[in-house]
């Protein structure tokens, strides 16, 4: 146990597979196997395409899903664990906790704030009933000092527990998305493209934020987004997903600068850059096609139907992950020659 | 020089106002910009600074209750805006076209891609047969990069990916050669990959028609990318237009300036905090007097809060409604007095 101490969160092969009606197998494979930590105060980035799996992860991390299979542990306690068979099915029953007190510790940032706020309640309520489940404040006053704090804390008028989402521009209303997370005081925060919605000029104020809120409090993130420059910028490590599995992990400079794995370097390259010279001598790598099916995905390497330097052997083995660099991972068979 | 050719677009202080219960809206208030053939074009701005409803009024697309109630829309000459009902039907589609940021609203569910892109036709060439428009049909598939023609054609919208239908919109478009492309935030909804697919679409296309593209859109990334010249548009108003090298070496309006430093770079060597443009954006019903950036500009002085600046040329081509520029301006004259 003594070397997992500073890992916040250990997750393995952790395994998320949603049954299809109708269809049989296992459905679709929404993700397949995924290994990683976060260490305790670090913000580790997810990033991928629509589909790949980044949000039924970080949704699983918390089981706001049920996990199909692995393993989940957070500072120190098993949350689940179904350790897989050789044969890839669970070997015995799973064992699960009770999560409502972990609930507290853990928590999530959602997209989209106008789908993911109650629009029949007050900001004042939305804040104050995660102080109320988990019994957070003495006495009325205490509650409602606490809900003013906090609107303060995310940069909002505290005059304005009254109101009503739909009285907030986007951007105000994800701090209140915000101030809702907090309102717990967790140590873990699953982001979940929280700016994605926001208007550029906004997305800044909220990344500053997020930042400020995470030296002040000694927060752990996990930040999922597609934009691989927000990622990259407040990420001290990032792990890319594709369809399912991750391909790599590493420090986020790093990663940025010696990408190991083809996706990644593709992915890297069709990241638009603000600055037209640049971007008229960058040579680009576009993929062909689009994305398959997590329902059917292909055989071995799942990205082989795309890499431009596929060989037999991916279509047939799947890679394994493994640590290529100290602090650098990847699922690749271009790296083992 | 006696017989110029009239430009491909120009755009005199064209304003659009939306007349809606709560008062009326001034969307777009007074912009002015032209454009030529084969030129790229990027509007940039964020939602609502009236950068989609500038191109609505190009195609006579403007949703009830909003109205043109000022400006000019000449295209290759003649007057849009009074063409008749016909003239506009006609002139949508064969000769300017648009496309969008979703394709799956603006795709048909119940008729095949093949059945759209054949009706997009012959809805302006009459006379073509119908095994010709079908032919037509197959080579827009193949040269917007769509395999399998014969069989795609058959297919239905939910059967084609984000980044096809996206292609199947863009062939829709292009289908009856128009000179100029509207293009409404058309990679907004897609994957980056899938967006470099697009993007190096668009400019191969581009090149082979010589046709003009309007690129609509909020990713600086982006217009980078395709655009030959930028209009930067804040709460209705084009702050700062010019040259795409211009607009992000040169910079010379506050808020092209604070988007610029606001956005974090992928190709960014060591970590530096954001520095954000502050405040929240400007509320239409009750735009404040004066630049309507104002309030939120680090470089604010009393002038900005009482009157809109008026347009400096800061370069060859590049013009900005900042009145620092105009104090620049003052300031280099006076010293050129003495």
């Amino acid at each position: 146990m003594n070397k997992n101490e500073k890992h916040l969160l250990e997750v393995t092969s952790l395994r998320k597979y949603f049954p299809v009606k109708g269809v049989k197998g296992p459905g679709v494979q929404a993700v397949q196997d995924v290994s990683f930590f976060i260490r305790k105060g670090e913000t580790l980035g997810l990033v991928g395409e629509s589909g790949c799996g980044k949000t039924t992860l970080g949704r699983t991390v918390l089981r706001l899903h049920e996990p199909t299979g692995g393993r989940i542990v957070y500072d120190g306690e098993v949350l689940y664990d179904n350790p897989l068979g050789p044969d890839g099915k669970p070997e015995g029953k799973a064992k699960a906790v009770n999560m409502l007190p972990y609930r507290r510790k853990m928590q999530i940032i959602f997209q989209d704030p106008s789908a993911s706020l109650d629009p029949r309640m007050t900001v004042g309520e939305i804040i104050g009933e995660a102080i109320d489940i988990h019994k957070l404040a003495a006495s009325k006053k205490d509650r409602s000092d606490m809900i003013k704090e906090l609107l303060a804390r995310v940069g909002l008028n505290t005059e304005h527990t009254n109101r009503y989402p739909h009285e907030f521009s986007g951007g105000q209303q994800q701090r209140v998305g915000i101030a809702r997370a907090l309102a717990v005081k967790p140590e873990f925060i699953v982001c979940d493209e929280p700016i994605s919605a926001l208007d550029v000029s906004i997305q800044s104020q909220v990344v500053n934020m997020l930042e400020d809120m995470q030296q002040d409090l000694g927060l752990t993130y996990l930040f999922i987004a597609h934009d691989l420059s927000v990622v990259r910028h407040i990420s001290s490590r990032i792990g890319v997903m594709y369809l399912g599995t991750m391909v790599e992990l590493g420090e986020s400079y790093e990663l940025n600068r010696h990408p190991l794995h083809p996706y990644t370097q593709t992915l890297l390259s069709a990241v638009p850059v603000p600055d037209p010279q640049l971007s008229r001598s960058r040579h680009r790598i576009v993929l062909q096609g689009d994305i398959p099916s997590p329902m059917n995905p292909p055989s071995g390497c799942r990205f082989h139907t795309r890499c431009p330097y596929a060989t037999e052997r991916c279509s047939q083995e799947a890679p394994r992950f493994k640590e290529h660099e100290p602090g650098h991972w990847a699922a690749c068979h271009l790296l083992d020659s | 020089m006696s017989e110029q050719k009239p430009k491909l677009l120009e755009v005199k202080d064209l304003k659009v106002s939306f007349f809606t219960p709560a008062g009326e809206v001034k969307a777009v208030g007074g912009i002015s910009y032209d454009l030529d053939y084969g030129e790229v074009m990027g509007v940039v701005g964020e939602s609502g600074s009236g950068k989609s409803q500038e191109a609505y009024a190009i195609m006579g697309l403007l949703q009830q209750p909003g109205k043109v109630i000022g400006g000019s829309i000449t295209f290759e000459g003649e007057d849009v805006l009074h063409f008749s009902k016909e003239q506009m039907t006609s002139f949508r589609g064969s000769r300017v076209a648009m496309i969008f940021q979703n394709p799956m609203t603006c795709l048909n569910p119940v008729y095949t891609i093949g059945n759209q892109l054949v009706e997009a036709l012959r809805a302006h060439d009459k006379s073509i047969s119908a095994e010709d428009a079908r032919k037509r049909a197959m080579e827009m598939m193949e040269m917007v990069g769509i395999n399998n023609v014969e069989k795609r054609m058959k297919q239905y919208p939910h059967e084609f990916s984000g980044g096809m239908r996206q292609r199947v919109m863009i062939a829709m478009g292009l289908i009856c050669h128009p000179q100029l492309l509207i293009a409404d935030e058309p990679t907004t909804a897609l994957d980056v990959t899938i967006q470099a697919q697009i993007l190096e679409l668009m400019k191969d296309l581009q090149k082979k028609t010589g046709m003009g593209i309007i690129f609509i859109t909020h990713n600086l990334g982006v217009v980078a990318d395709i655009c030959d010249k930028v209009s930067v548009m804040y709460a209705g108003r084009i702050v700062e237009q010019g040259p795409v090298d211009d607009i992000f070496y040169h910079a010379a309006h506050p808020y092209t300036l604070g988007l610029l430093r606001s956005m974090p770079r992928v190709d960014a060597e060591s970590y530096e905090r954001l520095i954000p443009i502050e405040g929240t954006p400007v509320d239409m019903l009750n735009p404040p007097e004066g630049c309507p950036f104002a309030p939120r500009c680090e470089h604010c002085m009393k002038i900005c809060l009482k009157k809109m600046p008026p347009y400096v040329e800061v370069g060859e081509k590049h013009r900005s409604a900042c009145w620092l520029r105009v104090q620049e301006r003052l300031n280099r004259e006076e010293s050129a007095d003495e």
